[in-house]
């Protein structure tokens, strides 16, 4: 277009009022969203407008000049990699707070630095626990040096506060657990909503875009809620085009699982969470299906469909499934998250059908039927002269039946192939020179899988003006597929594969339906990452009490401590103090020289056995030196084994069972000391020891009665006949445990537990490695959080730096944008006044 | 960073801001709690050291409470046994107030115008101390051993009992076959019964060991001899089967010998040797056992030496200490070589024994004069034993005053030296604060600025 239209230039004006005028609603737009949490600055798009081709009567000199300026689209502005960064960051950073805010709520109770004590006699900070273990240890002494009842009741005084500590400190930790267990079916419930949301934002973006809109606000909604799910969980984020028909694509969001699982055999790390218009919903069920430890499809025998190794759970009878639905269900003690089938608003389950077609071999290519007649015209026909064709008669000279076309073998062939077309039937009806073709309109032989009958031309009459011969048939024959149709396989992810023989053309063509579908996933231990994670850790680690199949789960388990593991530890501490003193408390009495002796003073003997099972000389047993191996061997071989509370023999170094003395000397003659009895039981209503745990650990029933006291000495003077009323040699060995290296193993709490040795020190120390190691945890965690924050807040400034909108960048585009619809208006007023020149001023000179 | 903007400027403000703001509250929370740490995760090092030497401090403490007590009870204790020091020699006493004193004056007697008053006095002497060591700490008696609930010291038909045991209680010296696997004399049984008396494994009885009941073969067989009236005395047999009937040999020990003995062959004049049933003997035994084991009875208390057991489950002895005083070792118990009580009352009743064994009034002969002596150098060993057993305790006594004193030491060091760790260097604490507020109110101007600029401002 060079040559100028009288009112383009006005166009031209208009377009750049209009640009501007836009860029000044983006510049307001970004202006007011500035506090908008989640929003992205817009920006306009606008390239400059020129007409394209050329004028009929262009001039070589002629230059194209553009016509102004179009907006073309209004965009956001970020940037994708900085928003991955930021979401992976994130999760580390939750990861990281929630584990430290755990932790902080276990020091709370744990932690005693500064606790305790009183400024007044200089012993604040002391400790509560810790300091009560001490009090113990100087009412023990006091009673040493003085075994008197008034002494008796302040050591049980001071064991009252010491186990009321315990389960108080227990039921604290137990109702940390609690918490944390409610904070997480709440941040389960959060992640659903998060995931509705997006799967809801989805849907409208997605009609927003088939209508031309970018939906650029619901875009900075769903990435604000990308960047919330981002907290809960490692996440991966990748947005595709998908063509919705008629040439259309646009943009489909998929979010999945971040990968997060060290483990390379595990793949439901990398479980779809969003699929378009598809989300899953997270769920804790109470059951979980039994993880089959030797899931690694990559070494699966491609050979055999039923190697174990391609199944992620195992069934009730031992074989694989990857169907959580068939799996052996197990309580779900391990708080394991279940993803559910994708699903969309409506419920509908995601599907995904992909067809694939194949040339066939083989099948026999269907042929259709042809009849065809000769039609000879008599040459005389004349008007009025009539033909009949079914039921409809012609007459020569009306409409098109003229007598040209009669008298023509040809013509009058078409004209009958026409009429008998128009009656329908399994045949194509039409002419071929002077024949007229009846064409199958289906392959096959006739009254197969053609038509059903052949065709009968006997509707012609028209005397002898017309001949007809006989019919050139070529028959049809039926067409066959290579093979049968086989039946749809279903693999053993749910996928359905569908092969079908399809005859198109003449020709076979093999047709394969794939049709994957959604199905519920249950996670592997370290699916996830981010806070849901750290919170599960927290509800389920052990550390060394993990037995082999948390091991299997996660080879780093051992390592791990959470809420149960400091359970476990205080358990293990007041079972072993509850232990030891129990013990020391119930023996039998000795004579002077340290051997039993029955009620009336005589030494109890007992008979050895040697190598060979033989008797050997009866002996006294001395308590300091032991039984004699023969003695041991004996005992052993009458079934008096030490086992535990469940039964289980309890082994020495060696592995080898030791022999039971006390059972045997219960009912051998032994004498148990009068004040002798369970200092610590399972509950202040009885003596029973079993079970005994920090939370249920207290003095027990019959010391609180005064039934039993701590035994001062277990040693009888030559038949009491010399009284020694105020000897301690047992409370010097209670006084002295205080102090005493003892092993904490995690077998004493959980039998199946891989660690054997938590620690070995004394009871104040077992406490203070406790501890030790959450405040290590601790540290550790806060450092580590520092260090994903600070990357957090800088990635977050980044992206604030390219996404955010500034007030000097704002003020900057208005004064521009005023500027430019300034200048437009001011050209659209030069050019009016050149027009108005031009029409109401030009050629009246000389007037 | 392309692009500063408003927003990123203000998230990056309030998280600086945020971490100013922790920096000081943080120095505050120092400042303020005037420790280097106030949870065990900002030092774990630190702490668990911190809390290692508060349980060495409280423990210190508690052993502390218990040297003292043991401490007080042998001051106690001491000053009893100086009491029965003065009571036994003391030169700085008067002369007549001290046994020592009073038996030389017995001596020094000729004409026994004061043996019957220093007689009974010497025997409320002995009462006196025996009233002595019977003295009392709190609720226990000092003296008593590990049974500091009863009274140590009876007297019973002027016999003198500790914790029910006689104190002259001594194994009697019978004749014996030799030595069982502990080193104990297997006593040679006999049927007393018997005449004559035999050997008997199952005789019932034992024979005492006294070398003047041997009479020499030699002199046994030379009895009778040109003299058909003399009666040859009754020696004991060791086989009554044979005829005549086996004598049992002995050497001139009285240890019993065999054929194949070459020296000097003995018999057992049995007319001479007493005899003892063998539940005598046994009854004797065994009080002697008891006594033997008061002696070396142990009490020990935790002040601060270790306590520590052995494998065995057994104290380690020198990790504890001893707080049982057995009056017995002070008091002496048993019998001598000579068969004389070691016990300073039993020796004092005795002396009352040979002094009343002269008629009142009449003069003592030599033999009683000698007797007495014999036992006043008897007591005199006794009272040396009990100067070593008190210089023992002494020496004891002194040894918790020390460990009293290493205790406290302990204490405070303790204590200083979880505070070098716990408390804070205030100058260098109020320092941080102050530097950490100053930096707070640095941010916090800095912050007006941010939000009041822009180019926004500057438009007309």
């Amino acid at each position: 277009m060079g040559t100028l239209g009288t009112f383009d230039s006005f166009t031209t004006a208009r377009l750049g009022i209009y640009a501007a005028q836009h860029g000044l609603r983006v510049t307001g737009n970004n202006i007011s969203n500035i506090n908008t949490a989640g929003y992205t600055r817009q920006r306009v798009d606008q390239v400059s407008f020129k007409t394209g081709g050329h004028d009929r009567y262009a001039s070589q000199f002629e230059r194209h000049i553009g016509s102004g300026a179009l907006v073309t689209n209004i965009n956001q502005i970020r940037d994708p990699y900085l928003d991955i960064r930021y979401r992976t960051t994130s999760a580390d950073t939750a990861y990281a707070d929630t584990k430290l805010s755990g932790l902080e709520e276990i020091a709370a109770i744990l932690d005693e630095v500064g606790k305790g004590g009183s400024a007044a006699d200089g012993t604040d900070g002391d400790g509560l626990l810790y300091a009560q273990l001490q009090d113990l240890a100087e009412k023990l002494r006091s009673y040493g040096a003085s075994p008197t009842k008034e002494n008796d009741t302040l050591v049980r005084g001071a064991a009252e506060a010491l186990t009321s500590m315990f389960r108080n400190y227990a039921t604290r930790l137990e109702q940390v657990r609690k918490d944390t267990e409610k904070d997480l079916n709440k941040n389960i419930d959060g992640v659903n909503e998060i995931l509705t949301n997006i799967r809801s934002l989805n849907k409208s973006i997605r009609d927003a875009e088939i209508h031309g809109d970018k939906a650029l606000e619901l875009r900075d909604e769903r990435n604000r809620q990308i960047d919330e799910l981002s907290k809960y969980m490692h996440i991966k984020v990748e947005y595709t085009m998908e063509d919705v028909g008629a040439g259309v694509e646009v943009e489909k969001l998929t979010i999945s699982l971040g990968n997060a699982n060290p483990d390379p055999k595990v793949e439901t790390d990398s479980s779809m969470l969003v699929d378009g218009l598809y989300a899953t919903q997270l769920s804790i069920p109470e059951k979980k299906p039994q993880i089959n430890p030797d899931f690694d499809p990559l070494k699966a025998d491609p050979a055999n469909p039923n190697d174990l190794k391609r199944f992620l759970y195992l069934k009730d009878d031992g074989t694989g499934t990857n169907k959580v639905e068939e799996a052996k269900q197990l309580d779900n003690d391990n708080y394991t998250i279940q993803l559910g089938k994708l699903l969309d608003a409506k419920g509908v389950e995601w599907k995904d059908v992909s067809t694939n077609w194949a040339d066939a071999t083989g099948g026999t290519t269907g042929k259709n039927a042809v009849y065809s007649y000769a039609v000879t015209s008599g040459g005389a026909w004349d008007d009025g002269d009539e033909l009949k064709i079914g039921n409809n008669t012609f007459k020569v000279g009306e409409g098109a039946f003229t007598k040209e076309v009669a008298n023509s073998s040809e013509k009058l062939a078409a004209f009958v192939a026409s009429e008998l077309s128009k009656q329908g039937g399994d045949y194509y009806i039409t002419a071929n020179g002077a024949n007229i073709v009846y064409t199958a309109k289906q392959a096959g032989a006739i009254g197969s899988k053609g038509p059903q009958n052949a065709p009968d031309l006997t509707l012609v009459n028209g005397g002898t003006q017309l001949t007809l011969d006989p019919p050139v048939v070529t028959d049809g024959v039926d067409s066959a597929p290579p093979g049968p149709n086989p039946a749809p396989v279903v693999d053993e992810y749910g996928t359905k594969t569908t092969v079908a023989y399809t005859e198109v053309e003449g020709k076979w063509f093999q047709v394969t339906i794939v049709t994957k579908s959604t199905r519920e996933i249950a996670l592997d231990d370290n699916d996830l990452h981010g806070s849901l994670q750290a919170q599960r850790e927290l509800l389920t680690e052990e550390g060394e009490f993990s037995c082999a199949n948390d091991i299997t789960i996660d080879e780093n388990a051992k390592t791990k401590r959470g809420i149960p593991y400091y359970q476990k530890s205080f358990d293990l501490l007041a079972q072993q103090i509850a232990k030891q003193y129990n013990e020391l408390n119930q023996g039998f009495l000795l004579n002077q020289d340290g051997n039993y002796i029955d009620k009336d003073g005589n030494e109890i003997l007992l008979t050895g056995a040697d190598a060979a099972g033989n008797p050997v000389t009866a002996a006294p047993i001395n308590k300091y030196e032991g039984l004699t191996p023969e003695q041991a061997r004996n005992l052993i071989g009458n079934g008096f084994i030490l086992k535990d509370e469940k039964g289980t023999p309890i082994l020495d170094k060696d592995g080898n069972q030791q022999a039971d003395l006390n059972a045997w000397l219960k009912g051998n003659g032994g004498v148990p000391h009068e004040y002798s009895g369970p200092l610590f039981s399972n509950s202040n209503d009885g003596d029973d020891t079993t079970g005994i745990t920090a939370s249920n650990i207290d003095v027990s029933h019959s010391w609180s009665a005064g039934d039993v006291r701590i035994v001062p000495k277990y040693e009888v003077l030559f038949n009491d006949d010399v009284p020694h009323t105020t000897q301690n040699i047992n409370v010097n060995h209670m006084i002295s445990m205080i102090d005493k290296p003892l092993l904490y193993d995690p077998k004493d709490i959980d039998p199946d537990a891989v660690g054997s040795n938590l620690f070995t020190g004394c009871f104040n120390d077992m406490f203070s490695n406790m501890m030790g190691v959450q405040a290590n945890d601790a540290r550790i965690t806060n450092i580590d959080l520092n260090t994903n924050y600070t990357t957090l807040v800088s990635l977050d400034s980044s992206r604030e730096g390219v996404s955010g909108v500034d007030l000097n960048d704002e003020a900057m585009n208005m004064m521009q944008f005023q500027k430019a619809m300034n200048a437009a208006m001011r050209l659209m007023t030069a050019i009016d006044e050149a027009l108005d020149r031009l029409i109401n001023n030009t050629g009246i000179a000389g007037r | 960073m392309i692009r500063a903007t408003t927003g990123g400027v203000l998230k990056s403000y309030r998280t600086n801001l945020m971490n100013s703001f922790i920096g000081m509250n943080k120095s505050r929370d120092t400042v303020l709690s005037q420790r280097n740490f106030n949870t065990y995760a900002e030092d774990p090092a630190a702490a668990a050291r911190a809390f290692r030497l508060r349980k060495a401090r409280m423990t210190v403490d508690s052993q502390h409470t218990i040297c003292s007590d043991t401490l007080k009870k042998y001051q106690t204790a001491y000053s009893c046994l100086q009491s029965m020091d003065e009571a036994l020699d003391t030169e700085t006493a008067s002369p007549l107030n001290t046994i020592k004193g009073m038996t030389l004056k017995w001596l020094n007697d000729p004409t026994g115008d004061a043996r019957e008053q220093l007689t009974k006095a010497l025997d409320q002497m002995s009462q006196i101390l025996v009233q002595d060591m019977n003295q009392k700490y709190g609720d226990n008696f000092i003296f008593a051993g590990a049974d500091g609930h009863n009274v140590p010291f009876e007297i019973e038909d002027n016999k003198l009992y500790y914790r029910g045991v006689s104190v002259d209680a001594a194994v009697p010296n019978v004749v014996s076959t030799g030595t069982d696997a502990k080193g104990d004399p297997i006593p040679m049984e006999i049927n007393a019964t018997a005449t004559p008396p035999v050997v008997s494994a199952n005789g019932g009885s034992y024979v005492k060991m006294d070398t003047s009941a041997l009479i020499k073969k030699d002199d046994y067989d030379q009895i009778g001899v040109g003299d058909p009236a003399a009666v040859k005395p009754t020696i004991l047999i060791a086989d009554d089967t044979t005829t005549p009937p086996t004598p049992q040999a002995f050497d001139a020990d009285g240890n019993p010998v065999d054929g194949t003995y070459t020296g000097d062959i003995y018999y057992l004049n049995m007319d001479k040797a007493e005899t003892m049933t063998t539940a005598e003997y046994d009854e004797q035994k065994l009080e002697a056992e008891k006594l033997e084991y008061l002696k070396t009875e142990t009490n020990y208390v935790d002040i601060g030496l270790g306590f520590q057991e052995n494998d065995k489950g057994n104290l380690i002895s020198s990790s504890g200490f001893n707080a049982a005083l057995n009056g017995i070792n002070f008091f002496g118990c048993g019998l001598d070589e000579d068969g004389d009580p070691k016990n300073i009352y039993s020796l004092v009743q005795k002396l009352t024994k040979v002094s009343d064994s002269v008629p009142s009034g009449g003069d003592w002969t030599p033999e009683v004069w000698d007797e007495f002596d014999r036992l006043v150098g008897k007591l005199e060993t006794a009272s040396s034993d009990f100067k070593t057993e008190f210089t023992n305790m002494a020496a004891s006594t002194t040894k918790l005053e020390n460990n009293e004193k290493l205790l406290e030491d302990n204490f405070y060091n303790l204590q200083e030296q979880y505070a070098d760790l716990e408390d804070v260097d205030m100058v260098d604490s109020i320092t941080s604060f102050i530097w950490a507020q100053y930096c707070y109110n640095a941010a916090l101007k800095v912050g007006n600025n941010i939000l009041s600029e822009s180019l926004m401002d500057y438009l007309t």
